[in-house]
């Protein structure tokens, strides 16, 4: 069936190749700026609420509040750069809060700290940084090659890995007391933690990996036809995987962030991580149906929720109604970013 | 016909043991239970580990043992986990339970009346509820802990720290939970008395570290020096708070008050970066709790005899500050003190009084 349509679309373009590419480019002309306007549309969103924001509070703008934004980001957008790999893809990754309190909990008795003897240095974050992208392989190899539905594999892990948590701690939260660790959160170059530099240069590398390499633009085609990338004979699963065991690495990357930033560790360190994360990736624009999107549009989610927390704080909102203002602003993006969509039969998985 | 004497013969044989064996079960678990069963919110904090701790030593003193339930905080869970306990028959059992929020704590107690078990519950209790006029023959008793007082005496340190006068943010848990109201009725009293001691602005925290932490942070960039002090109502959010300031190089220069008592944040008080926090006795509220209610179950103790105030208290707690926190930090619970027996000679030895009305 698929290869019929293939066919079929192959002879078309055969037959009259000069119609269909003097097609092509008109409508590139008149789409790219309809496509512009469109990933735009999430940059426009956050430059109105900066507006509206520093309106209503002078101190919105400040330097301090700025920095104060970028390194309340920091998280979140390690979340975000994850899941994009695995949302482009058309699947989901629950399990970052668990993920994250795990490699939380793992480094905090693994570096110097208050209640275990061990100080295994850089060691306990490579650990870390390895539990992350062990349970990622894990998702991504339960899901790819057992066909299991990633929302199911991906919640269990959830489970497992916040169990597994409540398993390693010691009774006590511990304190890091390994000064160069803690100071990646503290040090301030140009006001600005290292935590805000090393989120800032995943985020790069994140894009490179996006655009520049076969595993990015392969997860985009998984995404927006699946069969296809099948029939071209590339391997499916493997991309999969990759993309799985990159979400979660970054999940164990925000853990770690999240433990430099408390300087304690928490089993429940990850807890309200993962809706903001997906929530930033919808309303950049990218889609849980998969194909769309990427990394910058994420980034971008994210700089709207974090603005936007801070904006309500900043401008004195009644803290009862600041869920309810955060609710209808990610239904407003999404509806908003995905109404030119809304005729084609996407299915949301 | 004889082949149907002999199995109608072995069936009413095997039924007599059954039945009886049942019922020498049912003696048993009415004499002495072996088994309390605990509700915890969750594993993964101090505080709730030394709920478990305080529940274990009464149990191990009676060579009984701990059973416990954790929900995450999901009160849907532990009615789950409390509903397949009672399918197996649970009449005489010994529960010390933990209503997620207020809006369980009926649905508790009348399950575990209608299974013909005893139950205490800690912390939650809706104001128009009370262990006398609700499943009054099954639930024990309510135990928690006194956040009016937390609140003022934090606010009080605060108002001390300040120097009577400026401002101060405050970092509030769940708007719905009782210790979140409470806390924030004791710091309102505490302004009243120190008219200089401004609410710049009250942020819902949620208990969390990470939000207490993201909170602080806008605070101080809204309001610069003119941020004076920082009232968390829990140890949580303090420690976000503390971890925020420490960020700007603030940490100990704005004063920061917690309520728990937790081990890290003693200890934060210990090196000045935090001010104060309001140390509750966790060990006692989990033996307390596992104690009334094993006492009840296996005989020792009356429902009939017990007064009001019995049924409905504050155990003691202290406000942890530089000038106390060594001495806090070194002491170490002594498991005697938290045996069956020694709790027996007065269960109520560490009351701290009947929970008034109009603060749930």
């Amino acid at each position: 069936m698929q290869q019929t349509r293939l066919l079929s679309a192959d002879a078309g373009a055969l037959a009259s190749p000069n119609v269909g590419e003097a097609g092509a480019q008109r409508r590139t002309a008149g789409a790219g700026l309809g496509r512009a306007l469109k990933s735009a549309g999430p940059l426009v969103a956050l430059a109105a609420m900066v507006l509206v924001f520093s309106m209503m509070a002078p101190n919105f703008l400040s330097v301090a509040n700025l920095q104060a934004i970028l390194e309340s980001a920091a998280v979140p957008a390690i979340i975000a750069v994850g899941l994009t790999f695995v949302l482009v893809q058309g699947s989901i990754d629950l399990s970052g809060e668990g993920v994250a309190s795990l490699t939380n909990i793992l480094l905090a008795i693994l570096i110097a700290n208050s209640i275990t003897p061990y100080d295994l240095g850089l060691g306990a974050v490579l650990v870390a940084i390895g539990a992350g992208l062990g349970f990622g392989l894990l998702n991504g190899m339960l899901y790819a090659y057992l066909r299991m539905p990633s929302l199911i594999v991906t919640l269990g892990m959830w489970l497992i890995t916040l169990g597994l948590a409540a398993l390693l701690f010691p009774s006590r939260q511990p304190q890091i007391l390994d000064g160069r660790f803690v100071g990646l959160a503290l040090d301030k170059h140009l006001g600005i933690s290292a935590l805000v530099y090393l989120a800032v240069a995943i985020a790069l590398v994140a894009l490179v990996v996006e655009r520049r390499t076969r595993l990015g633009r392969i997860g985009f085609a998984i995404g927006a036809d699946e069969a296809l990338v099948r029939l071209a004979g590339i391997n499916v699963g493997l991309y999969k995987v990759a993309a799985f065991a990159i979400c979660g690495a970054m999940a164990g990357v925000a853990g770690i962030f999240t433990a430099a930033q408390i300087g304690v560790g928490n089993p429940l360190a990850g807890e309200g991580l993962l809706f903001p994360g997906i929530a930033a990736c919808v309303i950049g624009g990218t889609l849980l149906s998969g194909g769309r999107g990427g990394v910058l549009h994420s980034l971008v989610g994210v700089l709207v929720l974090v603005t936007l927390r801070n904006g309500l704080v900043q401008t004195g909102t009644n803290p009862l109604l600041q869920k309810t203002i955060e609710g209808v602003v990610i239904v407003v993006a999404v509806a908003a970013s995905t109404w030119h969509l809304r005729r084609k039969t996407r299915v949301v998985k | 016909m004889r082949l149907l004497n002999t199995f109608s013969a072995a069936l009413m044989a095997a039924a007599t043991i059954t039945l009886g064996a049942m019922a020498t079960d049912r003696a048993i678990a009415q004499d002495k239970p072996t088994t309390i069963y605990l509700a915890v919110g969750t594993t993964s904090s101090e505080y709730w580990q030394e709920v478990i701790w305080g529940a274990e030593q009464v149990a191990k003193s009676v060579g009984a043992k701990v059973e416990v339930y954790e929900s995450g905080f999901d009160g849907q869970k532990h009615m789950q986990q409390l509903g397949a306990i009672l399918a197996a028959g649970c009449e005489g059992c010994a529960f010390a339970w933990f209503p997620d929020s207020t809006a369980f704590t009926k649905a508790f107690v009348e399950r575990a009346e209608a299974a013909g078990a005893f139950m205490t519950t800690m912390w939650n209790r809706p104001e128009e509820i009370h262990p006398w006029d609700t499943a009054p023959e099954a639930w024990i008793a309510n135990i928690s802990f006194d956040g009016i007082d937390s609140g003022y005496q934090n606010g009080m340190a605060l108002c001390k720290a300040i120097g009577g006068e400026g401002g101060i943010a405050v970092l509030k848990g769940t708007p719905d939970n009782p210790p979140s109201k409470q806390r924030e009725i004791g710091l309102l009293k505490a302004v009243s008395e120190c008219p200089g001691m401004k609410i710049l602005d009250t942020q819902i925290g949620n208990w969390g570290q990470t939000e207490g932490q993201t909170i602080t942070r806008t605070w101080i960039a809204r309001y610069g020096d003119g941020l004076k002090g920082i009232f968390a109502q829990n140890d949580g959010m303090a420690l976000g708070a503390v971890a925020a300031l420490r960020e700007k190089g603030l940490a100990g220069k704005v004063p920061v008050t917690g309520s728990d008592g937790s081990s890290d944040v003693l200890k934060l008080i210990q090196s000045g970066d935090m001010l104060s926090s309001m140390r509750i006795s966790s060990h006692m509220h989990g033996a307390v709790s596992a104690a009334l209610a094993y006492a009840v179950a296996s005989g020792d103790l009356k429902i009939a005899d017990m007064t009001e105030a019995q049924r409905d208290f504050f155990l003691e707690q202290t406000l942890a500050t530089k000038e106390n926190v060594d001495e806090m930090l070194e002491s170490q619970p002594d498991p005697a003190a938290y045996s069956y027996e020694a709790l027996k000679a007065n269960f109520w030895a560490r009351s701290k009084g009947q929970i008034p009305v109009g603060v749930n």
